[in-house]
């Protein structure tokens, strides 16, 4: 048998087909799913574009967004995405450490702060975040507690998602084995050296992706405390203008936008954020 | 000569299941022990009791004079943990290396921590140390990299970097693939001919009358005999012995005629 002997290109191994096939396949529904998503963007573009569409006589309008006023108004409203990412950084920041020390306390073999632990994540996630947000902020100065509107909001929206994300931290707490305590206290580490060196950046690396989701939730939800009227982030200051003119359709509709196009650029980064924490793993 | 290890009367208790049943046993400096038995006779449990990683129920633990007796409280008793630590080292069947720590990292972070050197001393000890078990070249490589033979001999670096008098090996090359299992053999093999202090739990049958100068049988969390491999390989006593030797011959014996 004679081998033909094309001098132009060396002929594909089977596996090179395969593969190439598979990445034709997973190219294709990649392409499908982007141009689906633009006319969908389209689609509900269309939908507020206020456009007259006539159908044989039939005719109608699509909803009318006034142009001008969002014009006039984006750089009020958009101010408010700086608050908005200020109160849910600092919060995140606050429920991080509030995480660590719950998810800590949740090892102690000391019963009252093991109770504390176990009744402070009870208490908060036995009751509303709205409940918890009027509360920091109404409740408090009927005792004569007056806190800046921003900080409120950070205590409150930090002590909620603390509670919540204290299950990430002791997830990742008990994602470290057995073994690495036992290997770290046997070469003679003290158990507090054991855990501040050993379990816990391994348990930081475990918990930093979820805590990057828990930021993303926390962009929307911290337009909660919009409802107390204290604080003058994205969603307050949509209200704002969208009442005092009756134009609230375009004032949402402008603070929606913000939020979608700020949870797009931080999933994109939280996304790149967990490919990098997971390599390099076992 | 005084023992480097000294067991007084050990029992451990898992709930209501009793692992070890009054063992005594003492080691001597630059004395190779190998304990064998089969799998749940209390081997590991005995070996990790030696420095507290399980909890004694009753008996003493003696190591290079420093002396624990089960049931001790408070902070003579953490103390005395820590003092015997420091004079033990130990390789988990698991490796148990620090994931996020390079290999020389892994070996520099007893010097550091626990004795509190400055960082270029550490390096050093951590270095030569690397050196003694071949892999000076990896001290930059995270664990994720390296095979599980050179995880094993990481390990190995890193207990030695504390100096310790005794090494404990707690089934070293059981999680190895078989073609992995030789290196680690024989970089205890040189620690054993360099005069460490070493107790070996293992099923390495062969390893042991290599390099052992006794040899432990344990069965139901008893030592049911010990001597020298020769003599209990040869001249088993103990039906257990015999049982267990049978079984390895069994395990071990080429397929000829097949």
């Amino acid at each position: 048998m004679t081998v033909d002997s094309s001098p132009m290109t060396a002929p594909k191994s089977q596996a090179d087909l395969i593969y190439e096939m598979h990445l034709r396949t997973r190219r294709r529904f990649s392409i499908g799913v982007a141009i689906s998503w633009f006319v969908m963007l389209a689609l509900l573009i269309f939908l507020f574009s206020g456009v007259k569409i006539n159908l044989g006589g039939f005719s109608f309008k699509v909803i009318h967004l006034d142009r001008a006023f969002i014009w006039d108004n984006i750089p009020f409203i958009a101010s408010g995405v700086w608050v908005t990412i200020g109160i849910s950084a600092l919060s995140i920041l606050f429920a991080t450490i509030l995480a660590l020390l719950a998810a800590l306390g949740r090892l102690s073999k000391f019963p009252p702060l093991y109770a504390l632990c176990t009744f402070y994540v009870s208490l908060i996630r036995g009751t509303p975040l709205l409940l918890q947000i009027f509360f920091w902020f109404l409740a408090l100065p009927q005792l004569g507690i007056n806190l800046p509107g921003f900080w409120a909001g950070v205590i409150a929206l930090g002590l909620n998602y603390g509670a919540y994300m204290s299950e990430i931290f002791r997830a990742g707490l008990s994602s470290v084995g057995k073994g690495q305590r036992e290997a770290a206290l046997a070469i003679g580490m003290t158990p507090g050296q054991t855990m501040t060196r050993i379990v816990i950046p391994q348990a930081l690396r475990f918990a930093i992706p979820p805590t990057g989701n828990e930021f993303i939730a926390m962009l929307k939800d911290s337009a909660l405390v919009s409802a107390t009227g204290f604080v003058h982030e994205l969603l307050w200051r949509a209200t704002k203008v969208g009442r005092a003119q009756f134009h609230n359709l375009e004032g949402l509709i402008t603070a929606a936008a913000f939020y979608w196009i700020m949870t797009l650029v931080f999933s994109y980064f939280q996304g790149r954020l967990e490919g990098r924490m997971s390599r390099g793993e076992r | 000569m005084l023992p480097i290890i000294k067991i007084t009367n050990l029992d451990k208790y898992f709930g209501r299941l009793q692992v070890l049943k009054s063992v005594t046993l003492e080691i001597f400096p630059q004395e190779v022990v190998c304990i064998i038995g089969r799998s749940g006779a209390g081997k590991s449990t005995l070996l990790r009791c030696i420095n507290y990683l399980e909890e004694p129920s009753f008996g003493d633990i003696e190591v290079d004079g420093c002396c624990i007796s089960a049931g001790k409280k408070g902070k003579e008793r953490r103390e005395l943990i820590h003092e015997i630590r420091l004079r033990t080292g130990m390789v988990f069947q698991e490796f148990n290396l620090f994931p996020h720590l390079t290999v020389l990292e892994n070996v520099m972070e007893g010097p550091l921590t626990v004795k509190k050197m400055d960082r270029a001393s550490a390096q050093k000890i951590a270095e030569m140390n690397l050196d003694r078990v071949g892999l000076l070249g990896k001290k930059n490589e995270y664990p994720s990299r390296v095979s599980g033979g050179q995880k094993q001999r990481v390990a190995i670096a890193r207990a030695l970097a504390m100096e310790p008098k005794v090494m404990l090996f707690d089934e070293p090359t059981s999680a190895l693939d078989p073609e992995l299992i030789g290196e680690v053999l024989s970089v205890m093999k040189t620690l054993a001919r360099e005069g460490t202090t070493m107790l070996v739990v293992t099923h390495e049958i062969e390893f042991a009358c290599d390099v052992a100068n006794r040899v432990i049988v344990i069965h139901d969390g008893e030592i049911v005999e010990q001597g020298a491999p020769a003599d209990l390989l040869n001249h088993p006593r103990s039906e257990h012995t015999v049982a267990l030797l049978e079984r390895y011959r069994v395990g071990k014996s080429p397929q000829l005629e097949a």
